[in-house]
């Protein structure tokens, strides 16, 4: 090109020296391709990483947002946390960082491809050097993310492997076929032996994708549909319409649980788990809690038939948030075959102690675990348990539990046997001897429920939750009626 | 014997006394833990900072020098959870000094992350300048 135009400039100024100028094309057809090949990549690799660059501002932002505390009481400040950690677990925040290094690895790439294509059509040799660094780098790369994968413990993990054990973690979740893949993927890979096994595991992810955004129907929505209990005549609600704050009930329970996940400190456990044992649980916000970390903690109180010295207070609070929790999801899943693992595990525990308090918690264990078997012989045990003082907090959470628990067994068991419950009598007469003026309203609706379901009336289980301090009051007299 | 114990702030190059604890009567005591968990809300040092200016404060005032069980004794009172009649405040309590020790590793790690990407860009930026 350029050498046609400086032959025609000869040609104007001497024009003896060669008979004709316009010996070549003199139009202009743009760059050759192969500079237009570098230079795109160039451009990819400019483009991916200042995009890279780009959301890395913007991570440092939400890190920042995160950080930042809105105003109201600490415990408006701490639910609101727990939501935005929440949403940080939920919105994969993690993953969206953790793509930064690859695409900076992407725009490296590119960039090594770019040079070397460039350097190809100047020199052969140094682009040979280029190029086999280009190879090197990534064929370590391809073998590491091989490496990763199938080992967790590979140190060397790279994005790429990261996603794809999430994946299959993922797939693996929904299909339950790979139990075992957190710890490594080899054991399990064996597990996926056919195309059925793996088109089933595809296909439920996907349809668990399409059910979150609102094509199809989840599993858990479907679950709502099924009754879960056997409704022999409709209840009577005696309560009705009481305002519950459900986002603030569920951000406590969220804070609680992670707490107890996060931490093995004892005294952020046991202020944790006497929360637990005084929160109402309703029936909505009981599933986010899981009951096996409780057990599991006042199961590592226990040394054989005794509880570690120094720990009885500690195991006692963990066992009475254990059974609220536990009685709780007994009403909502009676069924579970898991919880009947757990009440199996509840109900061998032999356990002596001088303590009236450690005493009664583990014979209102054995009292929420027993599925039904002999109602009134537990009764009797647990009536037998009760100290003659038992403070007022105490006895609220053993209304609740007492009042879940034969509405359970009223319900799922025996609905239509009456007056079966003579036993819990007694147990009532007990609170009752505190139902003075001091004595909170809620425990003396909870002693009327109890008796109410010992007669045999039918109660819906929205009235087991609905006396809170507010509500209770305008409303005692009509319940009574 | 009234022993008492400065809790320093050691940020400034001067040292500021933060709180004091005597553990003489326990009137005074519940008095002072009354005004700590006022000041808990509010942010305070962690017990290892704490540890380390009372160590750094020896050097300075030897008045400051007491039994190790009377410092190990005040301390733990100083920093266990206050417990109320509330559970639900006695939660949140301590909820809160959780989260807070957890996010501060969890934003300072996601933050050496994020510089680690901006450096590695500014690098292949100047590679592109020199091309160019």
């Amino acid at each position: 090109m350029t050498a046609a135009y400086m032959r025609i400039l000869i040609h104007t100024m001497n024009n003896s020296l060669f008979p004709d100028a316009d010996s070549g094309p003199t139009t202009w057809i743009g760059p050759p391709p192969e500079i237009v090949t570098v230079q795109s990549l160039l451009y990819a690799s400019l483009a991916t990483s200042l995009l890279a660059a780009f959301l890395a501002m913007l991570g440092k932002q939400w890190v920042n947002r995160y950080l930042r505390n809105r105003g109201g009481s600490v415990a408006d400040k701490s639910r609101d946390r727990q939501r935005k950690l929440d949403g940080l677990e939920k919105w994969h925040f993690h993953l969206a960082i953790e793509s930064l290094p690859a695409m900076l690895q992407l725009a490296l790439l590119l960039l090594g491809c770019a040079l070397s294509g460039y350097l190809w059509a100047i020199s052969r040799t140094v682009a040979g050097v280029t190029v086999a660094v280009t190879l090197f780098g990534v064929t370590s790369y391809v073998f590491l993310t091989l490496a990763a994968t199938l080992y967790y413990n590979c140190p060397y993990q790279t994005p790429p492997s990261i996603l794809t054990r999430m994946v299959i973690r993922y797939l693996a979740h929904h299909g339950a076929t790979l139990a075992s893949s957190s710890r490594s993927l080899i054991p399990a890979l064996p597990s996926i032996k056919t195309l059925e096994q793996i088109i089933g595991c595809l296909r439920s992810g996907v349809r668990s994708v399409l059910g979150r955004v609102g094509c199809l129907p989840t599993v858990a929505e479907e679950a709502e549909h099924i009754p879960l209990v056997v409704v022999v005549t409709p209840p009577t609600r005696i309560f009705e319409g009481v305002p519950v704050d459900w986002d603030v009930c569920e951000a406590d329970v969220r804070c609680i649980s992670w707490v107890l996940y996060s931490t093995t400190d004892t005294d952020v456990i046991f202020s944790t788990v006497r929360f637990v044992a005084d929160l109402i649980w309703y029936p909505e916000i009981a599933g986010a809690l899981s009951p096996h970390i409780l057990a599991d903690l006042f199961f590592g109180c226990l040394l054989g038939e005794r509880v570690i010295p120094g720990k009885v207070e500690y195991a006692s609070s963990i066992g009475m948030a254990l059974a609220s929790v536990l009685s709780i999801q007994l009403v909502t899943k009676p069924a579970d075959p898991v919880l009947r693992v757990l009440c199996g595990r509840v109900l061998s525990v032999r356990v002596f102690s001088p303590e009236p308090i450690f005493t009664l918690v583990v014979d209102v264990l054995r009292f929420v675990a027993d599925a039904g078997g002999r109602p009134m012989f537990r009764s009797w045990e647990l009536l037998r348990s009760i100290p003659v003082h038992l403070p007022t907090t105490e006895k609220l959470w053993l209304s609740r539990i007492i009042l879940q628990t034969l509405w359970r067994w009223r319900r799922v068991h025996e609905p239509t046997k009456v007056l079966d419950f003579v036993a819990m009598g007694p147990i009532c007469r007990t609170f009752a001897q505190a139902s003075s003026d001091q004595t909170p309203s809620i425990l003396k609706t909870n002693c009327f429920l109890v008796m109410a379901i010992s007669l045999g009336v039918q109660i819906d289980i929205r009235d087991l939750y609905a006396p809170t301090t507010e509500y209770v009051a305008p409303n005692f007299a009509r319940g009574v009626r | 014997m009234l022993e008492r114990l400065a809790v320093l702030d050691q940020s400034g190059a001067q040292l500021r006394p933060l709180a004091t604890i005597t553990t003489n009567t326990n009137e005074h005591l519940l008095q002072r833990r009354r005004e700590a968990s006022a000041a808990r809300t509010y942010g305070r040092p962690d017990r290892s900072e704490v540890v380390c200016s009372i160590q750094f404060s020896r050097y300075r005032d030897r008045s400051l020098l007491t039994p190790r069980s009377s410092l190990r004794s005040a301390l733990k009172e100083f920093f266990d959870p206050l417990r109320t009649n509330d559970p639900r405040t006695d939660f949140f309590a301590v909820y809160r000094k959780e989260s807070v020790e957890f996010d501060r590793d969890y934003a300072k790690k996601y933050d050496e992350d994020l510089n680690t990407s901006l450096i590695f860009v500014s690098r292949l930026i100047s590679t592109f300048a020199t091309q160019h």
